[in-house]
């Protein structure tokens, strides 16, 4: 500040013009950015010409949800890890939930996947925790989800009523 | 003299954080912010191969740098980088380069450290500070472990390399408080500066021919190969048997040891001195053998707990024996750091090796058969110091200065 004071008085008018030039000019920009949504339509912004002819949907984002990373709670709201892969089946249909279980910063966790059944997505509340129809106690000693294993069977955990895949061939433990 | 030690004792206590997120927690945040397996395996990958072939470079570079404490200095700044790296930008490039440049800078400081202690102390005096730096070493990673398991738990993950990062500050200002004159003593400055170059072209091979440091290397890589897996095994074990208590269960699985370190680092540095390195290391080395058949005979989460606590015995004495030792057979080749960059690559390979070996045999024999191959290892790695590995302290004490 001290040496614009002792500068002749150009220099000050010089820095006055410039600021006020950068200010108004972050101004209009941040505005016309502020504009850019409403005014650029979906519809505009990715036109069927530009698609090929496929169409193109929106969707408000509370609607959809990536699960990769996404925290496990138990119904009595323990914490159960988080969604590292998801399996389908033949169909193409989910069927199984891989969570990564339990451990210390990143030591002793153990990944066991679940049945899709014992899910529950209503992310009313917790928006971005998945709610899970087991318990800690169920699930701490079911046999560890193997992706390398292609020769053995996948040990799924599910609930009691859908009791078939919840024993599964002892993995070798 | 003691502003430059005390100096060294916090150097030794913050760069232990360096290592707490950068391994096995790195997935855990991978996995929140939305990786897939296959990405993050192909990370971790990265950094355990950079791990390896940064060991000799770096151990090299340590050598023929004139400042120890510029190479120190640059290492701390290279790690606060990545860990700010990994917490802003956690695409694939960026975290496979954070990874890189945290293992070069790795294999940087812990020569930079040693090359720095052998420059403070009078060669009598080495083994009881090395005791003292892996002291403050193991303090430190048990208040990281702790501070960062709590950090992780209650604010968020990226949280934890930001506090990484800030913890690179004190570890620079302990760096600045060892003054340059204590380094450069008369008596310690051919070690301490070899800006001198290796004198004669064929000096790093002749030391790296030692009959000597192969077999320390042998022993090193074995005792890696026996330990590294023993305590990821052990915390899946406990996982599988405890209840909603497992996390502060296996949380005590890692500080407990750390605990043990720090209290007879010191013991173990003074009595390599006073009664030599061989029986200290048998000591060190035997107790891998009976935790691996404990581990494999109980599987009560509170004593496994328990049965840990052996790992810091192990612990401490590899820490203070392995620079004491490489000391020991370098001291005057102005090779030191290189060699320990060669007992680093030995080590790796071990560590490496042990998961993929244990985790194979734990997945197709079970927790138990696991443990007792390891403590097989471990009674070779044994037998192998008791057979072959010379005593290495010198004649007298003064005369090797």
């Amino acid at each position: 500040m001290l040496r614009i004071r002792n500068s002749s008085l150009k220099s000050l008018r010089l820095w006055f013009v410039g600021t006020c030039t950068v200010i108004s000019v972050v101004t209009v920009l941040s505005m016309a950015l502020a504009q850019a949504p409403p005014t650029a339509r979906p519809e505009e912004a990715a036109g069927a010409s530009a698609l090929n002819g496929a169409s193109l949907d929106y969707f408000p984002r509370d609607h959809l949800f990536r699960i990769l990373g996404r925290d496990v709670l138990s119904a009595k709201g323990e914490d159960m890890g988080r969604i590292v892969d998801v399996l389908f089946d033949e169909k193409g249909a989910p069927h199984a939930a891989v969570i990564d279980f339990g451990g210390f910063l990143g030591v002793g966790n153990r990944k066991i996947a679940v049945s899709w059944s014992a899910l529950r997505f209503d992310l009313g509340e917790k928006k971005n925790a998945i709610a899970l129809d087991l318990g800690r106690e169920q699930l701490k000693a079911a046999p560890e989800f193997k992706p390398t294993e292609s020769d053995k069977p996948i040990p799924v955990v599910a609930q009691p009523q859908s009791s078939p895949s919840e024993t599964t061939p002892d993995s070798g433990r | 003299m003691s502003r430059s030690l005390r100096g060294l004792d916090w150097l030794n206590f913050f760069v232990a954080n360096f290592q707490t997120g950068f391994g096995p927690f790195l997935s855990v945040y991978l996995t929140g912010v939305g990786w897939t397996q296959g990405a993050i395996g192909a990370a971790l990958s990265a950094g355990t191969i950079a791990g390896m072939v940064s060991q000799v470079p770096g151990g090299a570079w340590v050598d023929a740098v004139r400042s120890k404490r510029a190479a120190a200095a640059a290492a701390i700044v290279a790690i606060m980088a990545s860990a700010l790296l990994i917490a802003l930008w956690p695409a694939l490039l960026p975290i496979v380069l954070a990874e890189v440049l945290h293992a070069f800078a790795s294999s940087v400081l812990g020569p930079a450290i040693a090359a720095l202690t052998l420059a403070l102390v009078a060669p009598s005096a080495f083994g009881e500070r090395l005791g003292r730096n892996a002291r403050y070493l193991a303090l430190g990673n048990a208040f990281a472990a702790g501070l960062m398991g709590t950090i992780g738990w209650y604010l968020s993950e990226r949280a934890v390399f930001f506090l990484t990062a800030a913890l690179g500050l004190p570890a620079l200002a302990a760096l600045e408080t060892i003054r340059k004159e204590d380094l450069a003593r008369p008596e310690i400055h051919r070690v301490a500066a070899p800006a001198v170059k290796p004198r004669d072209d064929g000096g790093l091979w002749r030391v790296l021919k030692d009959r000597r440091l192969l077999v320390f290397c042998a022993c090193a890589s074995l005792f890696q190969l026996a330990n590294a897996a023993m305590l990821p095994i052990a915390a899946g074990m406990v996982t599988k048997r405890a209840g909603s208590e497992a996390s502060l269960l296996i949380a005590a699985c890692i500080v407990g040891p750390q605990i043990v370190t720090a209290l007879i680092s010191p013991w173990a540095g003074r009595a390599a001195d006073g009664w030599g390195r061989r029986p200290i290391l048998l000591l060190g080395f035997s107790a891998l053998p009976i935790r691996g058949v404990l581990l494999a005979g109980f599987t009560d989460p509170y004593l496994i707990i328990l049965i840990q606590l052996f790992d810091g015995l192990g612990a401490a004495v590899f820490g203070v024996l392995l620079p004491l030792i490489i000391a020991d057979l370098t001291r005057d080749s102005g090779h030191y750091t290189t060699c320990l960059g060669v007992v680093g690559l030995a080590i790796g390979g071990g560590a490496t090796l042990s998961t993929t070996v244990a985790g194979f045999m734990a997945d197709h024999f079970g927790g138990a058969a696991a443990f007792l191959g390891l403590a097989a290892v471990g009674f070779c790695a044994t037998a192998l110091v008791w057979a072959l590995m010379p005593e290495t302290r010198p004649t007298t004490n003064t005369a090797s200065a």
